[in-house]
């Protein structure tokens, strides 16, 4: 019996849609996939030279000790966002002859078979064998313990939250915001708190008893959920989040835009009462503490102008990215609606261009106290977001209006790519290429500034032409629109 | 209010629809019915839009409902679950199509409160998405969300499935009573509301119509025997 569950879930994984629905995305998964299993184990093993190069004389565990321990904050915050878990699949075995206690035990087993709990082994084994186990094999144990018992640890604790907690994304905020201040008090030298989590480790890892907790901590957290799924196995399908801070929220003001102003109300409640469109505007946002990158980077990319563009697409242009690049898919499961009652096709297109419009000047404004961090990240994501608002957004209606697949938005999460065909892929190239671009040919005339006017100044000119591209898309859109509307029915 | 003409639609080279003339006008209460595969979905679809038709055209007051988008204006259609908004809550949704008909949220409560004994008190203040709701939950909100506005043409699919007996027979008083300045255009394999209630009935079978009467030239009983396996 158990192993006809075993059998499905594998079933699942091979016939999931992620990997079956189009040849370009699974080969694209593919890639990633093997993307951060490389450069795991690339980190594993340049590892030791690295830092002998960078921090001479430093004991190589006790440095690692605290990027491990940096590594498993975030991978807990990572996951928090995005790792899914095995909820509702047990509802069809709940009236078979089934025990409720292996089905419990099966739904927290699944949950170990996420890419978050294989990604760090693939950093842990070769660097255990390769570092730990010959230098250091007094506390190889200690390590092996402590770093297996995390990635359970955290396994387990996000299952919990996840399961517990429904206010996910009201955390989202005030957790970004948590980590921004950290970051920049680290950075400042306020407050050392690398030092802190160096020390704290070296310590663990001397003590046998420090480094079994995680382990000892997992298992408690496995005996809970599993008596928790036991009981609960029943409510499995809770109510979907109502009482979410937030949910309720809608924005008078957009009805000054008319007709599209009702639409773009629709758009906000989506976001916020959806799992996945809530998923992407939260990826968006950690996309927020991209200066950051660019300043651990270190002084080359920080004063390099394609860096600092490379950071204003990333502040301004996530929200496109991410939500508007799958425009009217969020809406396929009420389009009959939409096209046949009281709206026109154009009030559609242009309630959607004016809302991601608001959303890129609203990240665009979250991010302007960067400008104390460094003075030219303002500069230059003020032209970026000019660049979004003139060449993206309208390069993803385009693209909306000649083709798009059915999304369900409250299914599945920031990892899903369901809505995603291979233009979507295919128009990335051109819209995150062009404005490095236009620098580049900007600036081998009239330097910084000729390679600035290069973007802004063509932006600007299809801003002065908004509505004759926009009735271009509408019209092009109509042309199209049985075609799409049936790819939303299925 | 509405004419067909000359009608094809062809799905992979199969003929699902063929209607070479058919027109409704207003006032009318029309019952469209047919076992499955009829066509009902697809001619309703094609009236909205919704589907390319590979021939003929559908006019709405004059205007070709594929060329022009007035008609969208003083229709209103709940076919299935794609006409329902799951993410919002039945007071925002009904809210969300009043908008859409010039209507300030307050005069659409007002509209759609007088229905209550429909809702049973298991809609409006449950705090409850639609797409919590139960499937006869969600049909009431799709059906009564089609008033909003005062719509010219109403059209509904299989109005009286997945609701309870005594819901059916309140959606049918609604048709009666909302009949006085609407077009009714409905579907059901219910013959007996089919019978009770329309004002002409419209039999299909195979994309083709084969019969189209007035309720006073076919009785309940012929209609059922018509639909009697031989």
């Amino acid at each position: 019996m158990k192993t006809q569950l075993l059998k499905h879930a594998w079933l699942e994984f091979r016939r999931s849609p992620t990997l079956t629905r189009n040849i370009i995305q699974t080969i694209l998964i593919g890639f990633l996939a093997l993307y951060f299993v490389l450069l795991m184990i690339g980190m594993a093993l340049a590892l030791r030279p690295i830092l002998e190069d960078v921090m001479p004389g430093q004991d190589l565990l006790i440095v690692t000790g605290g990027f491990i321990g940096y590594y498993f904050v975030t991978d807990l915050l990572m996951r928090y966002f995005v790792q899914k878990f095995p909820g509702l699949a047990v509802k069809p075995y709940l009236p078979l002859p089934f025990k409720k206690s292996s089905l419990s035990h099966y739904v927290l087993f699944r949950s170990l078979g996420s890419f978050f709990n294989f990604l760090p082994l693939f950093f842990l084994v070769p660097f255990f064998f390769k570092e730990i186990l010959p230098t250091y094999p007094a506390a190889a144990l200690n390590f092996a313990l402590f770093t297996i018992g995390m990635v359970l640890f955290n396994n387990y604790l996000s299952l919990g939250i996840n399961k517990y907690m429904a206010a996910r994304s009201s955390w989202a905020g005030i957790i970004i915001v948590g980590v921004m201040l950290l970051f920049f008090l680290d950075y400042n030298g306020y407050l050392p708190l690398f030092d802190y989590v160096k020390n704290g480790m070296s310590i663990i890892f001397s003590s046998p008893i420090l480094s079994v907790i995680p382990l000892v901590l997992s298992g408690g957290l496995y005996l809970f959920l599993h008596r928790f799924f036991k009981e609960e196995l029943y409510l499995e399908k809770t109510q979907s989040q109502q009482n979410l801070m937030g949910a309720n929220l809608s924005v008078d003001w957009f009805d000054r835009f008319g007709d599209a102003g009702k639409l773009m109300n629709l758009e906000l409640k989506l976001i916020l009462r959806s799992k996945r469109a809530r998923a992407y505007l939260i990826t968006s946002a950690l996309f927020l503490l991209s200066p950051f990158y660019l300043v651990m980077m270190g002084e080359v990319f920080m004063e390099s102008p394609y860096g600092l563009l490379a950071v204003g697409l990333c502040l301004t242009g996530m929200v496109g990215i991410n939500h508007g690049q799958i425009l009217l898919s969020w809406n396929s499961l009420h389009f009959d609606l939409l096209m046949s009652r009281g709206n026109t096709i154009h009030d559609i297109f242009k309630g959607k261009y004016y809302f991601l419009s608001l959303a890129c000047i609203l990240f665009f404004a979250i991010s302007i106290p960067y400008v104390f961090l460094h003075s030219k990240i303002l500069l230059y994501s003020a032209v970026m977001l000019l660049y979004n608002l003139g060449f993206s957004l309208f390069a993803y209606l385009f693209l909306a209006s000649y083709t798009a697949l059915r999304v369900d938005p409250n299914e599945g999460g920031a990892m899903s790519f369901d809505g995603f065909g291979i233009a979507h892929y295919l128009i990335m190239f051109p819209i995150m290429g062009l404005p490095f671009l236009l620098y580049l040919a900007g600036s081998t005339i009239g330097g910084e500034i000729g390679g600035l006017l290069a973007i802004v100044l063509p932006s600007i000119l299809m801003l002065i032409f908004y509505k004759s591209l926009l009735n271009g898309v509408v019209k092009n859109f109509r042309s199209h629109r049985h075609k799409i509307a049936s790819a939303f029915r299925k | 209010m509405i004419e067909i003409n000359n009608l094809r639609k062809l799905y992979n080279r199969t003929e699902v629809l063929n209607i070479p003339q058919l027109s409704f006008q207003k006032g009318e209460i029309i019952g469209i019915v047919g076992n499955n595969g009829a066509g009902k979905t697809t001619l309703f679809s094609s009236i909205l839009d919704l589907i390319q038709v590979s021939a003929g055209s559908i006019t709405s007051k004059g205007n070709d409902v594929s060329q022009t988008e007035e008609w969208k204006k003083y229709t209103a259609a709940f076919l299935d679950e794609g006409f329902l908004i799951g993410f919002l809550k039945p007071e925002e949704y009904f809210e969300f199509v009043g908008k859409l008909h010039n209507l300030t949220p307050s005069t659409t409560m007002e509209f759609v409160q007088q229905f209550e004994t429909i809702f049973n008190g298991e809609i409006l203040g449950k705090k409850k998405y639609i797409r919590d709701l139960s499937k006869g939950n969600q049909k009431k909100v799709g059906l009564i969300s089609a008033l909003i506005g005062n719509p010219e043409l109403v059209i509904w699919d299989e109005p009286f499935s997945n609701l309870d007996p005594s819901t059916q027979l309140r959606v049918r008083g609604l048709i009666e009573e909302h009949s006085a300045n609407k077009t009714f255009l409905i579907s059901s394999h219910d013959l007996n509301h089919i019978a009770e209630v329309c004002t002409r009935i419209v039999i299909l079978d195979h994309g083709n119509i084969v019969k189209d009467v007035l309720r006073s030239e076919m009785s309940k009983e012929a209609l059922v025997e018509f639909f009697t396996p031989a």
